[in-house]
């Protein structure tokens, strides 16, 4: 689990455009939050900025006490690979490699990758390339990755919004099953999620 | 996922991209290795000359042939065709006045030694020349063991010995260089090849000589009996050349006789060897310009291919960094990635210059030496430019892996 603290953080565009402006927001480890909003608004580029994939235009985030602005973009990598776990609406894959090669490149330990494999119900199509898996199979790969790492923060981005109901039940319940223990946040505006999480907010509520 | 899993799966799973990028460069390594080879060889009919002597008799043919002949060791395994009567060597020799049909006179104080030298076979694929001791007064020297004196003896220059590990006493074959066809030379005694004892080991002298087995002139005149003379008026009792030293100014004298009164050409060989100087020197600068720009497109080539192919990687690079991949381990599989498909095109290249380089030197005959190696390893400097080449085409994707916004790439 991971305690997450943003100090008056704002995303400024290049173009100019302040995206959005966060005065002060905590969420406890063990959180499970819902976050939602409509398109443009910067719900994405704010978990990029939660997984140090971007850094602020201003402000502060701070994870467990470290402050990820300030860290080197080796030790962000190392930061993120040591406790986040992301999850995009698509393009999570390397399609060339197989369904278990995919979820090697998250972790090195067999076991963890065979059980993550196991739990999202894959373990017939472990060897199958990603480039033949449906978009359905494509998003349990990536949950899988994610249960495979020893992530304490779990970052979804539209996980569900290209899948079919049941595809994207079975998302929705397999990443709070990973989340036990662990703090999630989930950017969507996929109305079938919101009965799965007890605290959903908006960005402009933050 | 290490860095070189990563690699390896990239280069294999994507065959098609792979055995392209490959074949492209590979092919530009064969053929700038084959070039290089080429030039080299070349270049080595100058380089291994032996110089030892002033001038050269040899039949009619051009004074470079008979130059690259006597002192190169270029002979031909199939074509003998430029015999010079033994007498006119024996009358040089012993410098006695030369009687023609015309009733002119002539005589040759003016040679100071004169060497004969007969080619009468092959040992492996290299010449036999037929000889005597003078030769031993031309950079020739027994490093162990004495110069043959008998029927059946044989010297065996230094890089044969140490190619074949040969060793005084050991016996070893010599193919006559045309065998009889039965019924024919007039004192054929029978076909094959005829063994010989090695009396001798020769000092190295770096020259083509090196790769030659020497022999008496009585030996060679009986593998001579085993070749196809039938059409030579002197039988087996011919030579291919005179190595001669000469007394000052005397070349015109030697020339104005063996020109003008024999079926030989005079040869003045320190003037031969300029004229090959100033042409293996053309042909090496112009044979390096292309070996240069062949390289030069190699080069081009393959940073076109991987750049090309690691353009489509922008992506695969977002997913690698947002699960926790560094630059630098990015770099690291791009690096390993550029190696493993320049080491491999390089083997393959190297391949393809193996079978193909013999075929184009047989092509190219006529303007190479006939004879020596030509590893496929001289061919490794364009490898080692290959494999820098690649490694210097993937500083571009590194770069720009670098610079990648994994923000914008994953939102697509």
């Amino acid at each position: 689990m991971i305690d997450l603290r943003l100090d008056n953080v704002g995303l400024t565009l290049p173009s100019g455009r302040q995206l959005f402006q966060i005065r002060e927001f905590t969420l406890a480890s063990g959180s499970q939050l819902l976050l939602r909003g409509a398109s443009g608004t910067g719900k994405s580029s704010l978990l990029h900025l939660l997984a140090g994939l971007m850094l602020p235009s201003q402000g502060s985030i701070t994870a467990d006490g470290v402050l990820i602005s300030d860290l080197s973009d080796s030790s962000r990598a190392r930061w993120r690979r040591e406790n986040v776990g992301l999850i995009f609406q698509k393009l999570n894959l390397l399609s060339h490699l197989t369904v278990s090669e995919n979820v090697a490149l998250a972790s090195s330990a067999a076991q963890s990758q065979a059980q993550a494999i196991h739990d999202v119900g894959l373990s017939e199509l472990a060897n199958e390339r990603a480039s033949v898996l449906s978009g359905g199979e494509q998003q349990r790969v990536a949950v899988a990755r994610v249960l495979a790492q020893p992530s304490r923060l779990i970052l979804a981005d539209e996980p569900t919004s290209s899948l079919d109901d049941g595809n994207a039940a079975f998302v929705i319940n397999a990443l709070k099953r990973a989340s036990i223990g662990r703090t999630l946040i989930v950017v969507s505006h996929d109305d079938r999620l919101a009965s799965s999480f007890s605290d959903i907010r908006t960005l402009e509520s933050l | 996922m290490n860095a070189l899993r990563l690699a390896w799966l990239d280069l294999t799973r994507r065959p098609l991209s792979t055995v392209i990028a490959c074949v492209s460069i590979a092919l530009s390594v064969a053929t700038a290795g084959v070039l290089l080879r080429l030039s080299h060889l070349a270049e080595r009919r100058y380089s291994t000359l032996m110089t030892t002597t002033e001038a050269l008799v040899g039949a009619k043919s051009g004074d470079l042939d008979i130059l690259l002949g006597a002192l190169n060791g270029e002979v031909s395994r199939t074509d003998q065709t430029g015999y010079l009567p033994m007498k006119l060597f024996e009358s040089l020799r012993a410098q006695a006045p030369v009687h023609f049909e015309d009733g002119a006179n002539t005589t040759s104080t003016y040679v100071r030694s004169v060497t004969p030298f007969v080619y009468a076979g092959f040992f492996r694929g290299f010449a036999a020349v037929g000889t005597d001791d003078s030769i031993l007064r031309r950079g020739l020297r027994p490093a162990e063991g004495s110069w043959p004196a008998a029927l059946a003896e044989i010297a065996i220059g230094a890089r044969l010995a140490s190619d074949f590990d040969l060793k005084l006493g050991d016996t070893v074959t010599v193919d006559p260089l045309q065998p009889a066809r039965p019924g024919e030379g007039p004192e054929a005694t029978g076909q094959g090849p005829l063994p010989f004892k090695v009396s001798a080991i020769l000092e190295p002298t770096n020259t083509a000589w090196d790769s030659q087995a020497w022999m008496t002139l009585a030996s060679a005149r009986v593998l001579l009996t085993h070749t196809r003379l039938k059409n030579s008026i002197w039988g087996p009792d011919v030579l291919n050349y005179f190595l001669i030293d000469l007394e000052p100014r005397a070349f015109v004298k030697l020339k104005a006789l063996v020109n003008d009164r024999t079926v030989g050409q005079a040869v003045d060989v320190a003037t031969a060897r300029s004229k090959l100087k100033d042409l293996t020197g053309t042909g090496r600068a112009l044979g390096l310009t292309i070996v240069g720009l062949v390289l030069l497109m190699a080069v081009l080539s393959l940073a076109s291919v991987l750049v090309t192919r690691f353009e489509s990687l922008s992506l695969q690079i977002a997913v690698l960094r947002a699960i926790g991949y560094s630059r630098g381990e990015m770099a690291q599989w791009l690096l390993l990635e550029g190696l493993l498909l320049g080491l491999v095109s390089c083997l393959v290249g190297a391949l393809i210059d193996a079978l193909v380089f013999p075929s184009v030197r047989a092509a190219l005959a006529a303007s190479l030496p006939a004879a020596g190696p030509s590893s496929v390893f001289e061919s490794s400097l364009i490898w080692i430019a290959a494999l820098i080449a690649s490694v210097l085409s993937v500083m571009i994707p590194i770069a720009r892996a670098y610079r990648l916004d994994v923000h914008s790439a994953l939102r697509g």
